[in-house]
């Protein structure tokens, strides 16, 4: 089940894989497992502080029920991150090999926001994935941590481990407290742009803001199926920003945030950018060929048709047959079965593009 | 067949100038920029909006974020709706000139003298402005006038 | 010109009028509280920086100045000109643009000033032309007080819906609001959320954008955040003759939120019990959108392809937004594409039978 090294993958001249799961979940190390990536002081510190990790305001903020499908609540002890692997390559597409994982790291790093401690749980994060997960199975990628609240210390750690191919992405959360496309965070986009690193914009975060412009939901519901509007704002905040007139090697994956509502998005954007353009007079060229250009999501049980039909309306709007990019969310069965089914929707010319292509031509390294 | 419109001396429309004018039951706006004149058809191809009432603006760029430079000579017209912007001597729409534009029409200077023979030569009225103003248009030798041709 | 459909009735049902000077108000206010207006008065504190960053008067076509010199929509004549006899329109409802920044304040100012606003709306236009309705100006974070100016005002069924605004300190399913929602209903009345407002919250889930485009764009967020939350909360449950309006916030994307919605249920419907049914229903059921800004892809194609997976032309609302900038021309804003008697049902009949409109004659009762 797991690839030897022995066995591995030429990765100067590798062999395409037919299928790219672009997201596998991996809970957030201990801290005692992170002890050998961290300085002293923080160990010592975090030990007589009785700090257990910020993950645990992503546990109190998930409904059990969602986090008991999700998988999470496993060790990270070699055998369990095995485990996760196992289950993400049990959930290839059928036929599909071989593959390759892109496994994140849930830490919740942005709810701190003491600078020195959260670059310092960063780098050792990023190193115990290199060291720990990324040597189990040849075929994993990994996504480097980075706190936004610091750019230019995330863009210090992005050019640390630039060197690593095997991290092909910088994984950001959608909600933070001001918008992506705020040229405070452009060192991000900098470093990650010029060591070919895709940023990956994943679902979920915590921010000082409401995920809404109207107050707290109450339920799940409301924060889950809300969840697309917050990737909106990033999305229209990255572009009228200015990131990819700045940086037009940048690309940003948008990860779980569903994808049916693209067109309407586009259409709006594109009509409001018409008259009002010249505000933001580098955004030179329609929204949507920038949405085309440099923006890929994953299949998501967040959204998508319910048939077929309005399946291949919603792409042929998209404008692309190339934006959508195949991801399980494993070890997480809700989210496999649902791009099980979103995938037997796709058109089948389009099918191999979404199981691997696509990602294989988004992601410099892959 | 075009014919041709007096609608102002070149007097009346300096740089920077526009009229406002109606031939034919349609509303036309008649520039001045940079001493040559251009007119467009006074309704957005958008939603009919009076186009010519708009602001006139220079032409920006900006190759980075923070990075603008800007040629304040007149060049765009803002429709007062919706402020879709359109090239003043192209009437090309700026956000996709090869589909979206603004209807244009053929202007030319010509003198008093030259127009009072070509009427004379005609036999006609010298071709006034608008359906709803009864005098002609008074033609002198003296005067250069703007004249749109519309069909 | 006036709309080319002959037979059409023309319902324009997003008209903002204008107070044509801070002072015009206080003829209306009772004295003790004119003084309190002069002295401390309306403050807004946040975002109205937005609309400065884009001035036009609060955001208004560059054309729509009257020549009086009063700000747009401030002037009947004028509107009666620009808007009302240039489209043939039958009725137009007046959403005061002074809601935006009347609605949200607090206590007994916040109820005296939108009562006076109310009686500056049918005193000076309802009364002065026949063919204006009206939206109930409330201060809808005060419950009880928007509930009582409600049931005060529902006598004059010139007002036909009560006029909230999107940019709310809590999200509208919650039970804080629930009062208001009684009151409407028992009036016979619909809820009209209008986007934008002051007083309330940062205008984006990730923060408050940069610039006016980004502003501009994040008015369908908001307005699909509140068709969750009253969904969600259960709202129409409580109430299932309540009507809501959602007013420019765009309608392409129901179709794939109705979708969300039915797929969240049908796994995890056991977090909200209280939804009996899937949630997309109460779409059908309970919800209506007005069609400005008018969604514009660039292939007819797509329009037809949205709007056949939107399935709700019968809850499709025409409004001009008349004075603003992103005004939709009545004759031009609806693509031909658009079924004759489905347009025919935007452009004024839906709205009529919402609102109880007399039809060349007939009465059409309305749908509460």
């Amino acid at each position: 089940m797991i690839a030897e090294l022995e066995d591995a993958q030429d990765l100067s001249s590798p062999r395409p894989a037919t299928a790219i799961d672009c997201d596998v979940q991996l809970p957030a190390p201990t801290v005692p497992a992170l002890r050998p990536y961290l300085p002293t002081y923080w160990c010592d510190y975090l030990r007589s502080a009785g700090f257990t990790g910020a993950h645990s305001a992503i546990r109190n903020s998930y409904p059990p029920i969602l986090q008991r499908d999700a998988g999470w609540g496993g060790e990270e002890t070699a055998d369990g991150l095995s485990r996760y692997l196992g289950a993400a390559e049990a959930s290839a597409p059928a036929g599909a090999h071989p593959q390759i994982f892109m496994c994140r790291v849930h830490t919740g790093l942005e709810s701190i926001r003491h600078p020195d401690m959260s670059a310092a749980l960063a780098s050792a994060v990023n190193d115990w994935l290199a060291d720990q997960v990324l040597t189990l199975d040849v075929r994993a990628r990994g996504s480097i941590v980075v706190s936004p609240h610091e750019p230019e210390l995330a863009a210090r750690e992005i050019r640390r481990l630039g060197g690593n191919q095997r991290f092909a992405q910088v994984v950001l959360p959608v909600r933070f407290d001001q918008p992506y496309g705020e040229r405070q965070f452009f060192p991000i986009y900098g470093a990650a742009a010029e060591n070919g690193l895709v940023v990956a914009i994943h679902y979920g975060g915590f921010s000082v803001n409401p995920p809404t412009s109207i107050g707290w939901p109450s339920h799940y519901m409301e924060e889950y199926i809300g969840m697309p509007h917050v990737f909106q704002t990033q999305m229209a905040s990255l572009i009228l920003g200015g990131a990819f007139q700045e940086f037009p090697k940048l690309r940003i994956a948008f990860i779980d945030a569903g994808f049916a509502w693209l067109p309407s998005f586009m259409w709006r954007l594109d009509k409001d950018w018409k008259g009002l353009w010249r505000e933001v007079p580098w955004v030179d060229r329609l929204p949507s060929r920038y949405v085309r250009e440099h923006f890929r999501l994953t299949l998501s049980p967040l959204d998508g048709p319910q048939d077929a039909t309005d399946m291949a309306q919603i792409l042929e709007q998209m404008g692309s047959g190339s934006l959508l990019m195949y991801a399980t969310g494993r070890p997480g069965s809700w989210a496999h079965e649902e791009a099980t089914a979103l995938l037997a929707m796709v058109p089948d010319g389009l099918r191999p593009g979404v199981i691997a292509g696509n990602a294989r031509e988004f992601y410099p390294r892959l | 067949m075009t014919a041709k419109h007096v609608v102002a001396t070149t007097d009346e429309i300096p740089p920077q100038g526009r009229k406002i004018v109606d031939i034919n039951g349609r509303s036309i706006g008649v520039f001045n920029v940079g001493g040559s004149y251009y007119a467009i058809r006074n309704r957005c191809p958008h939603q009919g909006g009076p186009l010519c009432e708009g602001e006139i603006v220079g032409t920006v760029r900006a190759s980075r974020p923070g990075s603008i430079s800007y040629d304040p000579a007149a060049a765009y017209l803002q429709c007062p709706w919706h402020n879709w912007e359109f090239d003043l001597m192209s009437g090309r729409s700026w956000f996709d000139p090869k589909r979206v534009r603004a209807r244009q029409y053929r202007v030319s200077v010509e003198a008093g003298g030259a127009l009072r023979e070509e009427s004379a030569g005609e036999g006609g009225e010298i071709p006034t402005e608008g359906p709803y103003v009864v005098e002609s248009f008074p033609v002198s030798v003296e005067e250069n006038y703007v004249v749109v041709h519309v069909r | 010109m006036p709309l080319a459909e002959t037979g059409t009735i023309l319902v324009d049902c997003d008209v903002h009028n204008a107070l044509p000077s801070p002072d015009a108000i206080k003829p209306y206010l009772p004295r003790r509280w004119q003084k309190y207006h002069d002295d401390y008065g309306l403050r807004t504190r946040d975002n109205m920086a937005y609309w400065a960053s884009r001035p036009r008067a609060m955001a208004a076509r560059a054309d729509a100045h009257p020549p009086t010199g009063v700000p747009p929509g401030a002037d009947l004549p004028f509107m009666r000109d620009q808007l009302l006899n240039e489209w043939g329109t039958d009725y137009a409802v007046l959403g005061p643009i002074n809601q935006l920044t009347f609605g949200g304040q607090p206590g007994e100012y916040g109820a005296v000033l939108t009562r006076a606003l109310n009686d500056w709306v049918a005193a000076e236009w309802l009364d002065a032309e026949p063919r204006l309705r009206a939206g109930i100006s409330v201060p809808f974070e005060e419950a009880d007080l928007a509930a009582k100016e409600i049931r005060d005002r529902a006598t004059d069924r010139r007002f036909v819906q009560v006029l909230f605004n999107m940019a709310t300190r809590d999200p509208l399913g919650k039970r804080k609001y629930w009062p208001i929602y009684e009151a409407a209903c028992e009036q016979g009345l619909p809820i009209a959320v209008h986007v934008a407002g002051v007083l309330s919250n940062t205008i984006t889930g990730a923060g408050w954008p940069t610039y006016y485009l980004e502003y501009h764009f994040s008015h369908t967020q908001a307005a699909q955040s509140q068709l969750l939350s009253m969904i969600a909360e259960g709202v129409f449950e409580a109430f299932p003759e309540l009507q809501v309006i959602l007013m420019e916030g765009g309608f392409a994307w129901v179709a794939p939120m109705s979708w969300s919605l039915d797929k969240y249920w049908s796994k995890w419907g056991e977090e909200v019990p209280h939804l009996p049914r899937p949630p997309s229903e109460y779409i059908a059921s309970n919800f209506w959108f007005t069609t400005q800004p008018m969604e514009e892809p660039e292939q007819p194609t797509y329009f037809k392809q949205m709007m056949s997976q939107f399935g709700l032309e019968e809850r499709l609302l025409f409004a001009s937004d008349y004075p603003h900038w992103d005004f939709d021309a009545p004759d031009q804003a609806i693509p031909r594409s658009v079924p004759r008697h489905l347009r025919e049902g935007i452009y004024g009949r839906n709205a009529a039978q919402l609102f109880g409109l007399e039809t060349k004659g007939a009465d059409v009762a309305a749908v509460t």
